[in-house]
C-alpha cells in the first residue's frame, strides 16, 4: 500500500486545489484503502462501501475549497467519510425504514497488529463486529489506520482524551471477549 | 496490496469541474465578514433610534462598553460556529455545549451588571408591550445576521450543521442583543430573561433548525446520489 505520509498528501492536496488532476488521483491511490476500510468496518456490506467510497470522493472533490492547507488532510478526509456514512444510513432509513444488514463479523478489513498474537484473523474480526460502535470506531482509526487520537476526535466530534479512552476501553473489552473465545 | 485504479466515473465527474478553486479563509478571518455586519448595527442601531433614556446615568463603560463585550462574546461564537463546520476541524459536541452556554451566560452577566449599577424597571401594564417591541426589533435585527452567519457555515461543507447553526444562532443574538443594549432602558430581570434572552434562544433554534433543513437536504442528495450509483453498477 502506499505510504500515506501527510506532508505529501497535503502538497497532493494544494496542487488540486489550483485544478491539478492527476493530484486527485495521487490523493485517492494513497487514500483509498483505508477510507474503504473504514467505510466497509462502518456498514459492514462490501458493495455498500465502494458506492460511499465514491460518493467520499465526490464530496471531496465538490467540497475540495473547504480543506485548509496546511492542515492534515487525513482528519478532513475521515470526516467527510464519516458523514457520507451517517447520512447514508439515515437515507436508508428514510427510503424503506430498514438499516443496512448487519452481519456476525466485520468485512475484509486489516485487523488491529496487536490483535493478531491473541487468535485467529476470523475470531478477531468476529470479536471486533461485537465491540460496541463508538470503542471500534476509534481503536480502529488508531490501530489500523494509524490516526493520532487528537486526529481522531476531530473526525468523531469529541475531545482527544475521549477518543483516546473509547479506544483504550475498546482493546480492553477485545482482550476480554478474545479470551473468552480461546476458553 | 495494488494500487487503487479511479473509478471512471469519479475521473469523469472530476474532469468536467477541475476549476483551481482558492481555499476558504480561516475561521477566524471568514468571522470578519460577520464582524462587519456588527459594525453596520452599532452604527446603524443608533441613529435610527435615540440611545437609551438612561445613557448618561449608565456612562460610556456601561453603555458602550457593556455592549462592545457582548458583541465581542458574539463574535466568537460566529468563529467557533465556521471552526466547527469545517470538517475533521471541529470543535466536539462537549466544546460546543460549552460555548452555548458561555455565550448564553454572557448575555445574562451583562444584564445583571448593567441592573445593578443602574437598575431601571417599567410599569406593571407596560412591561408586556415594551417587551414584546424588544422582543420584535432583537428578532428583525437578529436575523439577517443569522443568514450571514449560516451562509457561511454551509459553504464549509459542515458535517454537524445543527450544532453550527445552534452556534451561528447564539452568535447572531448576542450580536443583536448587543446593539439593542445601547436602546432598550429596562434591565429588569424579568424583562430581560423572557423578552431579550427569549429573542436570543429563538435565534438559536432557528439556527438549530437551519442546520436540521440543511442535514435533511443532504441526505436527500446523498440517497439521490446512491440510487443513481445503484442504478448504474446494476
Amino acid at each position: 500500500m502506499p505510504e500515506a505520509h501527510e506532508g505529501a498528501l497535503c502538497a497532493l492536496m494544494t496542487a488540486y486545489q489550483a485544478g491539478d488532476g492527476s493530484a486527485f488521483e495521487g490523493i485517492y491511490c494513497q487514500l483509498a484503502p483505508q477510507i474503504g476500510g473504514y467505510l466497509r468496518a462502518l456498514c459492514r456490506d462490501p458493495i455498500r462501501a465502494e458506492d460511499l467510497l465514491q460518493e467520499t470522493f465526490l464530496q471531496v472533490h465538490r467540497s475540495r475549497r473547504t480543506y485548509l492547507p496546511p492542515r492534515p488532510l487525513k482528519p478532513w478526509v475521515y470526516a467527510i467519510a464519516r458523514n457520507v456514512f451517517l447520512m447514508s444510513r439515515r437515507a436508508g432509513a428514510r427510503r424503506d425504514r430498514r438499516e443496512t444488514a448487519v452481519g456476525d463479523s466485520l468485512p475484509d478489513i486489516a485487523i488491529p497488529p496487536e490483535a493478531e498474537s491473541l487468535a485467529d484473523r476470523e475470531t478477531v474480526r468476529g470479536a471486533l463486529a461485537r465491540l460496541p460502535e463508538d470503542r471500534r470506531e476509534p481503536l480502529l482509526l488508531h490501530h489500523v489506520w494509524g490516526l493520532s487520537f487528537r486526529e481522531i476526535g476531530a473526525v468523531l466530534g469529541v475531545s482527544e482524551a475521549a477518543a483516546k479512552l473509547r479506544a483504550h476501553r475498546g482493546v480492553r473489552l477485545l482482550r476480554e471477549l478474545l479470551a473468552g473465545e480461546r476458553r | 496490496m495494488s494500487t487503487p485504479r479511479l473509478p471512471e466515473r469519479l475521473r469523469q465527474e472530476v474532469l468536467t469541474d477541475l476549476q483551481p478553486v482558492r481555499p476558504l479563509p480561516r475561521p477566524a478571518l471568514r468571522a470578519m465578514e460577520i464582524a462587519i455586519w456588527a459594525l453596520a448595527l452599532f452604527l446603524l442601531v443608533p441613529r435610527l433610534h435615540p440611545l437609551r433614556e438612561d445613557a448618561a446615568a449608565l456612562g460610556p463603560w456601561l453603555l458602550w462598553g457593556v455592549a462592545i463585550g457582548e458583541a465581542v462574546a458574539g463574535l466568537l461564537l460566529a468563529g467557533l460556529a465556521l471552526r466547527e463546520a469545517v470538517p475533521g476541524g471541529g470543535l466536539g459536541r462537549a466544546r460546543v455545549g460549552l460555548a452555548l452556554a458561555l455565550g448564553a451566560t454572557t448575555q445574562l452577566a451583562a444584564s445583571l451588571l448593567t441592573w445593578t449599577l443602574a437598575p431601571a424597571t417599567t410599569s406593571a401594564e407596560m412591561a408586556r408591550h415594551r417587551g414584546a417591541v424588544c422582543f420584535s426589533i432583537q428578532e428583525l435585527l437578529a436575523i439577517p445576521g443569522l443568514a450571514l452567519a449560516f451562509w457561511l457555515v454551509q459553504r464549509a461543507l459542515p458535517v454537524r450543521p445543527r450544532w453550527s447553526g445552534a452556534l451561528a444562532g447564539l452568535a447572531a443574538g448576542l450580536l443583536a442583543d448587543a446593539a439593542w443594549h445601547l436602546i432598550c432602558p429596562r434591565s429588569d430581570l424579568p424583562h430581560v430573561l423572557i423578552w431579550h434572552g427569549g429573542a436570543t434562544l429563538l435565534t438559536t433554534t432557528l439556527g438549530w433548525l437551519l442546520g436540521t433543513l440543511y442535514e435533511v437536504r443532504a441526505v436527500r442528495r446523498l440517497a439521490a446520489a446512491i440510487t443513481a450509483t445503484e442504478r448504474l453498477s446494476a
